[in-house]
C-alpha cells in the first residue's frame, strides 16, 4: 500500500466519523466528545495499524487532537452546543500523560540501563555469566540466552538484542557454512530478548501500560509481577531452548565466546552497581518501605545525574520516542474513560452475556495476532484500554481471576508477538544479520507462540487457584 | 709584525747558499725513503713533490705536498733522529737545495740559529697542515659527489630493472587486448549491424562526454526515452544522439552493453600506450645514463621528462611550444633528469604557493650552432637572498616539505649541462620565473 | 523516501566511470554521481541539499588540477552543511604530509589507495552509508539491501 493511500484511509476515516450525524453511529444518546473520541480512537488504530506516520508521532497526535479537541481548554468552537456536548477532560490530566509514574518508571529504566551500558557493567556481567556454561554449543547458546532474557528484563528488548548479536556474529562467522547451526544462534538471541521482557514490568512497555490499568485492589507491586513473571519466562526460555535445538543442532563441537574486558573499578563504576542492585532491591521489597516502584525508580535517576555519571549530553540519547508511545496510549486510555465513552461501548454491546472464557480467548487472540504485524506497545495501547473498561462489566470474570488477570494476560499476549522479523526490533536486528531467512524465524516463531500462549493461560489458571 | 726570526730570503741566504748542495730530482725519483737515514733539510726550489706513508698492507697514503719555498725532511733533522717519516717522491721534475745536519750542529751558535728558523718552519708546517685539511674536504666532496652519483645509478638500475619488468607485463596486456578487441570485432560484425555500429563507436571514441554533459543529458534521455535512471546514464555516457537512440528504441538494454565494451577496450588501449610510455621514457632514464650519443632529440627527451612527472604537472596547466628537428650530443638520461629537476622545481614552487591558475610552460628553440630551452612558471619567483646561490649546494626554497623522485638538484643539473659545454641561467621575477638551458647542436 | 547520493570526484574520466560502475552494484537506492572537478562536486553537493536530499558519501581523488582532493575534503569538513558528510581519500600518490592533512584537518573517514580490491571497496562505502543513516537518524531499514549490519548493531547497543 502506498504512502498516499496509507495516509487518506489513516485520516480520512477518522474525518468522515467526526463530522458524520450523530445518528450514523449504532449509539444512543452519543456526545459530541464521545463522537470525537471515536474518531480519535479510529485514527489511532488506524494510524498504528498503517503506519502513514511514525507510531510516537500517532502517540503524540492522539494527545494534541484530545487538547484541542476534548479538553476543557479546546479550541472555542469545540466547546459550543450545551445539550450534547458532553463531558470535557482538564486539560492537565490528558497533558500528564506525558509524565505519568509509568513513563516515569520507564524513564528509571532507560537511566538504570544507559548508566550499566555506560560503564560497560552489560557487557561484563555477561561476560562473567557466560563462563559457567563451558563451551559445548548448545550450553552456549542455553547461557546466551538466559543472559540476554535477564537482561532484556531491566533494559530495553532492543539494545540487548544488538549488544549479544554483536558479542555472537564474530563468532557465527566462524561456524560451518552449511550447517544450521548458526540459524539457531542467530535465533535464540531476539527470542530471548522478548520472552525476558515479560519478567519484569519495566522489561518491555506493554507490561507498564498493564500496570496503568492494575489499581486499587488490582495494585502489582514490582515483586508480585516476577513472583509470576520470572517463571513464565524461565519456563518458555528453556523450552524455546529445547526447540532451537531440535531443529537446529551446532555440528561444532565447542563454541568459545570472547568476550574482552575488565570490571571498571573507579568510585563512579561503584555508584553504578550498588545503585543497580539497591534499586532493584527496593522494587522488590516496598512491602517494607512502602514506596512503590514508580518512586523508587526516580531514585537512580537522582543519583546517576547528581554524581554526573549521566550527563547532559546522555539525556539526549534517552528513547524519548518509546516514552512518548506510551504515553499517547495512557492519554487513549485516559479518554476512552473520562469522555464516559467506554462505559457508554461496553453498556451498548452486550458482553455480559458471553461467557467469560471466550472473552479472554478471543481478546488474548487478538492480543497475539496484532502484535505480530504492528508494534508490540502500540497493540497495548489500544487493547488495553479496552479491556480494562470491558473487564468491570463482567461480573462473570471474576471466577477467572477477574480484571487482574485479564489485563496482564494481555499485556502478555502482547508480547508473544514474535512471528516475522517485522513483529518485534529484536527479530528485525537478527534478521539483518543474514544467517536465517524468514521462514526460519517464523517456524520457530510458530511453536513458541502457541506454547507461551497456552502457557500465559496455564499460569493464569495456576495462580488462580493458588490466590 | 714584531718578526723575531728570520725571512725566508735571509734563511735562503744564510744557509743554502752552498752551491754544491743542490740537488735536482726527474720527475718519479725518490727523495727520501720512509724509515730511511736523513740528516739534511731540503729548501724546494722549483717542481713539486708529495710525501707519502705506506702501510704494512703497502697501501700509500699521501700526507702532505711540498711546493717551491716550502721545507722537506724538516721531522727528521729537526727532532735529531734523521730518520724519514714519510717516502718523498718528485711529481714534478723538482730542484732542491740542502742543509747538512753535521755542519750546522757543529756551529757554535746553534740554540739561537734554531730559534730563528723556528717561525718559517712552523708557517711551513701550518702550510702542510693546510693542504692536508683542504684535500681532506676536497675528498669529502669527492665521496658525497660520489655517493650521490652511486645511488642515482643504483635508482637508474633499480628503474631499468622494474622498467623490464613492467614492459614485458605491459606488452603482453598490450598485444593480448588488441587480440581480444580484433577478434571481438570479427564476432561483433557477425551479431548484425547495430550490435557491431554500438561496439565500434565504443572502442572508436571511449567516453568523450564530461560528467557534467552525462547529467544533463542524463534527464533527457530518461524523459524521452523512458528507461530507468541508471539505463539513462550509461546511455548518456556513449554520447550517441538522441535520435539513434530512439530508432533502437526497446533494445537499447541489449545494445548499450557493446557499446561498454567498446570503450573499455578504449580505455584499455589508452592505459596500455601510456603505460609502455612510461616505462619506456624510466627505461631511458636509468640505462641510457652513461652513454651519450649525438643526434638526441632534446624534444624527445622533454617529452619523457614530461611524462615520468605528470602526477606532479595535473594539478598544472601545462604549455609546450617545441620547435622540431634540434639535435645534441648528449646521455638522454642526464638530461631527462635535468629536465625533471627544473620541471619540478617550478611545479613545486607554483603548487606549493596555492596560487590560482599555475602555468607551465616548455620552450625549445635553436640557431645553427644553440640550443635554448626555457622551462618557464607564473610562480612566485626565487626570493632575492637566495637566487645568487640557487646553484650551490644545498640550497632550496622548499620547506619543511618532502620531496623524493628523480630530480638530482640544480647543482647537478649545471654540472651536467657545463659537461655539454652548455650554460643554465635564470630570470625570476614574482609571476615569471625563467630557466634558460643552451646546449651546443650536434 | 530521501534520496541519498554518493559522489565521486576524479580528474580522469576512466577511473571516475570505473569507480561509479563498481558502485553501481549498490543498487538503486543510492544514486551514484560522476564529477570531473571539486568544482563541480560542490555545485553538485549543493544542488542536492538544495532539494532536501542528502549527500551521503563523497569519493575524492587526491592529485586534482586547481584543487586538490584534500583541499576539497576540508572545505566541506569546514562547511557545517556537510562536516557530517562522509568522506573517502582514494588515491595512488599522496605524499605523508598530504596524508597527515588529510586526516587533521579534511577528518577524512577513510583512506583508500588506488588500485583497491572492489569487495573491499563496497564494503567501506556500505559501513559509511550505514553510518551515516544513523548519525543523521534516517530510517535504516529501508535501506538494508545496503546498510553494513554489524554497524547497525554498534549503534543500537548504545541506542537502542
Amino acid at each position: 500500500m502506498n504512502q498516499r493511500l496509507k495516509l487518506l484511509i489513516s485520516f480520512g476515516i477518522p474525518l468522515l466519523i467526526l463530522f458524520m450525524p450523530a445518528s450514523f453511529i449504532p449509539l444512543d444518546n452519543l456526545t459530541l466528545v464521545e463522537q470525537r473520541m471515536i474518531a480519535i480512537l479510529f485514527m489511532a488504530a488506524l494510524c498504528w495499524i498503517l503506519e502513514p506516520i511514525p507510531v510516537f508521532s500517532t502517540s503524540i497526535l492522539i494527545i494534541v487532537l484530545e487538547l484541542v479537541m476534548i479538553s476543557d481548554k479546546s479550541l472555542v468552537i469545540f466547546r459550543e452546543d450545551g445539550n450534547t456536548l458532553g463531558e470535557l477532560i482538564p486539560y492537565g490530566e490528558i497533558m500528564g500523560t506525558f509524565a505519568s509514574p509509568i513513563i516515569m518508571l520507564f524513564l528509571g529504566g532507560f537511566f538504570l540501563a544507559m548508566a550499566a551500558t555506560k560503564y560497560r557493567l552489560d557487557v561484563n556481567l555477561a561476560r562473567v555469566m557466560l563462563k559457567p556454561f563451558g563451551n559445548k554449543p548448545k550450553f552456549v547458546m542455553l547461557g546466551l540466552m538466559v543472559i540476554t532474557a535477564l537482561f532484556s528484563m531491566f533494559m530495553s528488548n532492543t539494545a540487548t538484542t544488538a549488544m549479544m548479536l554483536s558479542i555472537l556474529m564474530p563468532v557465527l562467522a566462524l561456524f560451518p557454512t552449511d550447517g544450521k547451526g548458526k540459524i539457531g544462534f542467530a535465533l535464540s538471541i531476539p527470542i530471548a530478548a522478548n520472552v525476558g521482557g515479560i519478567g519484569t514490568p519495566i522489561g518491555t512497555p506493554p507490561n507498564a501500560i498493564a500496570l496503568k490499568y492494575l489499581t486499587g485492589e488490582d495494585y502489582i507491586s514490582f515483586g508480585e509481577w516476577m513472583v509470576f513473571g520470572l517463571p513464565y519466562v524461565l519456563v518458555i526460555l528453556f523450552i524455546s531452548w529445547v526447540v532451537l535445538q531440535w531443529l537446529f543442532p551446532a555440528k561444532v563441537k565447542e563454541v568459545d565466546m570472547d568476550i574482552k574486558g575488565k570490571f571498571l573499578k573507579t568510585w563512579k563504576a561503584y555508584v553504578v552497581y550498588i545503585s543497580f542492585i539497591l534499586t532493584i532491591l527496593l522494587w522488590l521489597t516496598d512491602f517494607l518501605h512502602g514506596m512503590n516502584s514508580y518512586i523508587v525508580a526516580l531514585i537512580p535517576v537522582a543519583v546517576f545525574t547528581s554524581f554526573g555519571i549521566i550527563t547532559k549530553s546522555d539525556l539526549k540519547n534517552i528513547s524519548w520516542d518509546v516514552l512518548w508511545l506510551v504515553s499517547g496510549g495512557i492519554a487513549l486510555g485516559l479518554g476512552l474513560e473520562k469522555s464516559g465513552l467506554a462505559a457508554h461501548l461496553i453498556d451498548a454491546i452486550p458482553f455480559g452475556t458471553l461467557p467469560a472464557y471466550i472473552i479472554i480467548i478471543s481478546i488474548t487472540l487478538l492480543a497475539v495476532v496484532m502484535a505480530n504485524f504492528i508494534s508490540n506497545t502500540a497493540t497495548a495501547n489500544l487493547l488495553l484500554p479496552i479491556v480494562a473498561a470491558l473487564a468491570m462489566s463482567i461480573p462473570a470474570l471474576a471466577e477467572f481471576g477477574g480484571v487482574r488477570h485479564l489485563i496482564v494476560m494481555t499485556a502478555l499476549s502482547c508480547s508473544m508477538g514474535m512471528l516475522l522479523p517485522v513483529s518485534t526490533p529484536p527479530n528485525a536486528l537478527a534478521f539483518g544479520t543474514g544467517y536465517f531467512k524468514t521462514p526460519d524465524m517464523v517456524r520457530v516463531g510458530l511453536i513458541i507462540m502457541a506454547v507461551g500462549y497456552l502457557f500465559i493461560h496455564l499460569f493464569a489458571y495456576l495462580f488462580n487457584t493458588a490466590i | 709584525m714584531d718578526f723575531k726570526g728570520y725571512s725566508y730570503q735571509q734563511i735562503r741566504e744564510r744557509y743554502f747558499s752552498e752551491e754544491k748542495n743542490s740537488r735536482k730530482l726527474k720527475k718519479g725519483e725518490i727523495l727520501m725513503k720512509q724509515g730511511a737515514k736523513n740528516d739534511r733539510l731540503y729548501l724546494l726550489i722549483k717542481g713539486k713533490i708529495i710525501a707519502y706513508v705506506s702501510n704494512e698492507a703497502g697501501n700509500k697514503y699521501e700526507v702532505f705536498r711540498i711546493n717551491p719555498g716550502m721545507f722537506a725532511g724538516v721531522y727528521s733533522f729537526f727532532s735529531g733522529s734523521y730518520m724519514s717519516r714519510t717516502t718523498m717522491e718528485a711529481v714534478e721534475d723538482s730542484e732542491l737545495l740542502f742543509l747538512e745536519a753535521q755542519p750546522f750542529e757543529e756551529r757554535e751558535d746553534t740554540e739561537s740559529e734554531i730559534r730563528f728558523l723556528l717561525p718559517v718552519i712552523l708557517s711551513d708546517l701550518n702550510a702542510r697542515m693546510e693542504s692536508a685539511h683542504q684535500m681532506a674536504s676536497e675528498k669529502e666532496e669527492a665521496i658525497t659527489q660520489l655517493l650521490k652519483a652511486e645511488k642515482m645509478a643504483t635508482l637508474g638500475q633499480l628503474a631499468a630493472g622494474l622498467a623490464h619488468e613492467l614492459n614485458n607485463a605491459v606488452s603482453v596486456l598490450k598485444s593480448k587486448s588488441d587480440w581480444l578487441a580484433r577478434e571481438l570485432d570479427n564476432f561483433f560484425r557477425n551479431q548484425g549491424a547495430e550490435v557491431f555500429d554500438f561496439y565500434h563507436r565504443g572502442l572508436e571514441t571511449g567516453q568523450a562526454m564530461s560528467s557534467r554533459e552525462v547529467r544533463e543529458d542524463r534527464e533527457k534521455i530518461s524523459v524521452e526515452l523512458g528507461v530507468d535512471r541508471n539505463t539513462a546514464k550509461r546511455l548518456a555516457r556513449t554520447g550517441l544522439p538522441i535520435s539513434t537512440l530512439k530508432e533502437h528504441r526497446g533494445d537499447l538494454e541489449r545494445l548499450i552493453i557493446y557499446w561498454e565494451i567498446g570503450a573499455a577496450f578504449h580505455d584499455m588501449g589508452l592505459a596500455s600506450e601510456h603505460a609502455s610510455q612510461v616505462v619506456q621514457s624510466v627505461k631511458e632514464l636509468g640505462a641510457g645514463s652513461a652513454e651519450r650519443k649525438s643526434g638526441l632529440d632534446i624534444n624527445k627527451t622533454l617529452r619523457d621528462a614530461l611524462t615520468l612527472i605528470q602526477s606532479v604537472l595535473r594539478q598544472v596547466e601545462v604549455q609546450t611550444e617545441l620547435k622540431e628537428g634540434l639535435y645534441t650530443m648528449a646521455s638522454s638520461g642526464e638530461l631527462v633528469q635535468v629536465w625533471i629537476n627544473l620541471l619540478k622545481n617550478a611545479c613545486e614552487s607554483m603548487i606549493n604557493s596555492r596560487m590560482e591558475n599555475p602555468v607551465l610552460r616548455v620552450e625549445t628553440s635553436g640557431t645553427a650552432k644553440w640550443i635554448t630551452v626555457r622551462v618557464i612558471d607564473n610562480g612566485p619567483g626565487i626570493p632575492d637572498d637566495i637566487i645568487g646561490k640557487i646553484f650551490q649546494p644545498n640550497v632550496t626554497t622548499k620547506k619543511g616539505g618532502l620531496s623524493f623522485g628523480l630530480g638530482l638538484g640544480l647543482p647537478i643539473s649545471l654540472n651536467i649541462i657545463q659537461d655539454y659545454n652548455g650554460s643554465i641561467s635564470v630570470n625570476s621575477n614574482p609571476g615569471r620565473t625563467e630557466f634558460i638551458v643552451k646546449l651546443p647542436v650536434a | 523516501m530521501e534520496k541519498l547520493f554518493i559522489i565521486v570526484v576524479d580528474d580522469q574520466r576512466e577511473v571516475l566511470t570505473t569507480v561509479s560502475s563498481e558502485l553501481e552494484a549498490l543498487g538503486s537506492l543510492v544514486f551514484v554521481e560522476e564529477c570531473e572537478s571539486p568544482a563541480e562536486a560542490w555545485e553538485l553537493i549543493e544542488e542536492i541539499d538544495a532539494n532536501g536530499d542528502y549527500p551521503a558519501v563523497v569519493i575524492s581523488d587526491h592529485v586534482m588540477p586547481v584543487k586538490t582532493g584534500v583541499e576539497f575534503l576540508s572545505e566541506l569538513s569546514e562547511d557545517s552543511r556537510f562536516a557530517d558528510v562522509k568522506k573517502v581519500l582514494l588515491t595512488g600518490l599522496a605524499t605523508h604530509s598530504d596524508t597527515i592533512n588529510a586526516i587533521n584537518q579534511a577528518s577524512i573517514h577513510r583512506y583508500v589507495e588506488k588500485p583497491w580490491d572492489k569487495e573491499e571497496f563496497l564494503q567501506i562505502v556500505r559501513t559509511l552509508i550505514t553510518e551515516y543513516l544513523l548519525e543523521k537518524g534516517l530510517d535504516y531499514q529501508g535501506y538494508s539491501e545496503i546498510t553494513d549490519h554489524a554497524t547497525i548493531l554498534r549503534f543500537m547497543k548504545d541506542n537502542g
